[in-house]
């Protein structure tokens, strides 16, 4: 395969053309900066967005405070409260800033309720926000590198300054220096299953590489429903299944475990009451699969189900909110009816690992760089010990797109241009390629499948204990020793390769912030240590890579200076 | 397999398809100007090839059961 090199130079590199990323440079192009976003499918329709059903939750002046409080009370204060409010009180002025760009059907949804949802937000068509978004930047000079794939970061003398990755079609390589550089590519999910396949954590390994800190990792690990069939959760089809589900026996059996609720005090109205509270739910699937109760289904035959839930129904098309096919489009391509016929759904890995400590200016713990949106979930630390939640990661993407933007557009302008330091850059071309060279034995394909026998165990990543989580360390220890040997045909297997590394780096940081974490809080269920412990325990698992060492440390939350305390009856 | 077929009598050759694909499973034939599914078995049923295709060329399969490890 013949190379060509290309040297590229920006003030602000952003890699990923996600709704984090689009939004980060539209900001940093504002402040004057120049921008350059890679990504490695096509800006615009790429990252999460697009599956992401349109949700994005925001809320006016006069309910943020409840928002706030019920935050933290569902993070299980594991929050960096200053974070969360900080957050909570930048959705609605995103939110109104892209609305005043041309983002109108943003502003239909909001109905003043507590957690507004505005259905179209994530529609990649020409009307819609992402690829306005892109037009607005592409206007104020910004370039778009699409199709590359960032493998990793230059440094120099302990700060980020650019990026270096391949054409995943030509592979051909690119090395570019940046004043700053904003990683906006989204968390791990190790490529569970359809639709939920894009980020394989390869900004939470670049970071992490880097030498930043990871923070809230333990949490990184969601677990879902499907249908057994297409093994996806497509149209909206998942909050009936979650809420709706009967077991073998005919009982809907989510009335048999209250806890999913969250706590009088704190309820949001509407079908996204229990969204906070996904590890419960999947607790208790669990633990009625595990007690015969299983298989569990998704009964839609009846007529008042078809009358509630028209929008399953659909068969035009497009499920509501999102790109896919809709469930009912879906079911019948696999000669399902589900007007006719329950439906079997199954407890699946899902994973939205995105541990990146960032402060209010979306700057990680490395001079230099930036994390935005799904990368920073967990390390945001807005959100505390909850796994997931409808609505509000899309929310954050705009929140930290904005401040990183912002911060790193008008930061770049004081700094000198980056010079390109050409034997990192060499080094770095070598390791990257190193898999076209014919004498490795290791497929990535295989790669990636042993990482994932391991991290779908739901006992090893969701209902946790020490003896198995060491034994998942050693096993992806195991899986690491034999990635010299990783061999790749073409550019195409070499971004598999990639990505088998990269998951390979967040399974540790999982694991080992799972290990440290020896109390069940939030979705850190440890089996070995059932309770909450709120008196060793109000504290952060903070990770951070020193040689080749995962160094793993606990830090204080300053609970003292927060709003609002665990009360002793809550211990 | 998932993406069952692109028909080259409809496709208009404009290449959305392979923009939306964010696994690289189509690529596009610089010479008959049409795309075409070159690695079939990274297909993740997103379905967005045939959303977005203009003139309705393609169709997907969605398979049945895809096997990936268990949970339990």
């Amino acid at each position: 395969m013949a190379i060509s090199t290309n040297v590229l130079s920006t003030d602000v590199l952003i890699i990923g053309g996600g709704i984090s990323g689009l939004y980060a440079a539209n900001k940093a192009a504002d402040e004057g900066a120049s921008v350059l976003i890679v990504e490695k499918s096509t800006a615009g329709w790429g990252g999460q967005m697009p599956l992401s059903g349109g949700f994005f939750a925001y809320v006016p002046p006069d309910k943020a405070e409840d928002l706030i409080r019920y935050y933290v009370a569902e993070g299980e204060y594991l929050n960096d409260q200053e974070m969360t409010e900080a957050v909570v009180k930048n959705l609605l002025p995103c939110a109104e800033e892209v609305a005043g760009w041309g983002m109108n059907s943003l502003a239909k949804g909001f109905d003043g309720k507590l957690l507004a949802t505005a259905g179209t937000i994530g529609f990649p068509q020409r009307d819609t926000v992402m690829p306005m978004m892109l037009d607005r930047a592409l206007k104020r000079n910004a370039r778009v590198l699409n199709k590359v794939y960032v493998v990793d970061l230059l440094r120099d003398d302990g700060r980020v300054v650019g990026a270096v990755g391949f054409h995943y079609q030509t592979g051909d390589f690119y090395a570019i220096t940046a004043k700053t550089t904003i990683l906006s590519c989204g968390g791990c999910m190790y490529k569970t299953r359809g639709l939920w396949h894009t980020n394989c954590g390869e900004g939470v390994a670049m970071a992490y590489n880097a030498g930043a800190e990871m923070r809230n990792a333990e949490f990184g690990n969601m677990f879902n429903v499907a249908n057994k069939y297409t093994m996806d959760d497509a149209g909206g089809s998942i909050g009936a299944a979650r809420t709706l589900g009967v077991n073998a026996r005919g009982e809907r059996m989510m009335q048999k475990y209250p806890d999913i609720n969250a706590p009088e005090g704190i309820r949001r109205g509407g079908g996204m009451l229990a969204s906070g509270r996904s590890s419960r739910i999947i607790r208790a699937w669990a633990k009625e699969i595990e007690a015969g109760g299983g298989p569990i289904y998704l009964d839609l035959t009846s007529e008042d189900a078809r009358a509630r839930m028209p929008a399953l129904f659909d068969l035009s098309g497009r499920s509501r909110g999102s790109l896919h096919l809709g469930y009912a489009s879906r079911m019948r391509r696999v000669g399902v009816d589900i007007t006719k016929q329950k439906v079997e759904w199954v407890v699946v890995p899902e994973f939205h690992e995105g541990p990146v400590r960032i402060d209010a200016n979306g700057q990680t713990t490395v001079p230099g760089v930036y994390a935005t949106g799904d990368l920073a979930w967990h390390g945001s630390a807005f959100v505390g010990a909850m796994d997931w939640h409808i609505g509000v990661p899309q929310g954050l993407c705009m929140v930290t797109g904005f401040w990183a933007g912002s911060h790193a557009g008008k930061t770049s302008l004081s700094l000198p241009e980056e010079k390109i330091n050409s034997s990192q850059v060499e080094n770095l071309k070598k390791q990257i390629y190193a898999p076209l060279d014919a004498k490795g034995t290791y497929s990535p394909y295989d790669a990636i499948r042993e990482i994932q026998q391991v991290v779908f165990k739901l006992k090893n990543s969701f209902l946790k204990s020490r003896d198995r989580l060491e034994k998942a360390v050693s096993a992806i220890e195991s899986i690491k020793s034999k990635f010299p040997d990783l061999a790749a045909k073409d550019s195409h297997e070499l971004v598999r390769c990639h990505e088998a590394k990269n998951m390979v780096a967040c399974a540790e940081i999982l694991y080992r912030a799972s290990l440290a974490r020896t109390e069940t809080r939030g979705s850190n269920v440890r089996e070995d240590y059932p309770e909450r412990d709120d008196k060793n325990w109000l504290s952060w698992v903070i990770i951070k890579k020193e040689g080749e060492e995962a160094k793993v440390r606990t830090e204080p939350i300053p609970i003292e200076r927060y709003k609002y305390k665990p009360t002793s009856t809550e211990s | 397999m998932v993406v069952k077929s692109i028909s080259d009598k409809i496709c208009i050759g404009c290449g959305i398809c392979v923009s939306v694909c964010t696994e690289d499973v189509l690529r596009f034939d610089e010479v008959k100007k049409k795309p075409y599914v070159k690695y079939p078995k990274d297909c993740v049923s997103c379905s967005f090839c045939e959303v977005f295709c203009p003139v309705g060329a393609i169709e997907l399969v969605l398979t049945i059961g895809r096997k990936m490890p268990e949970v339990w």
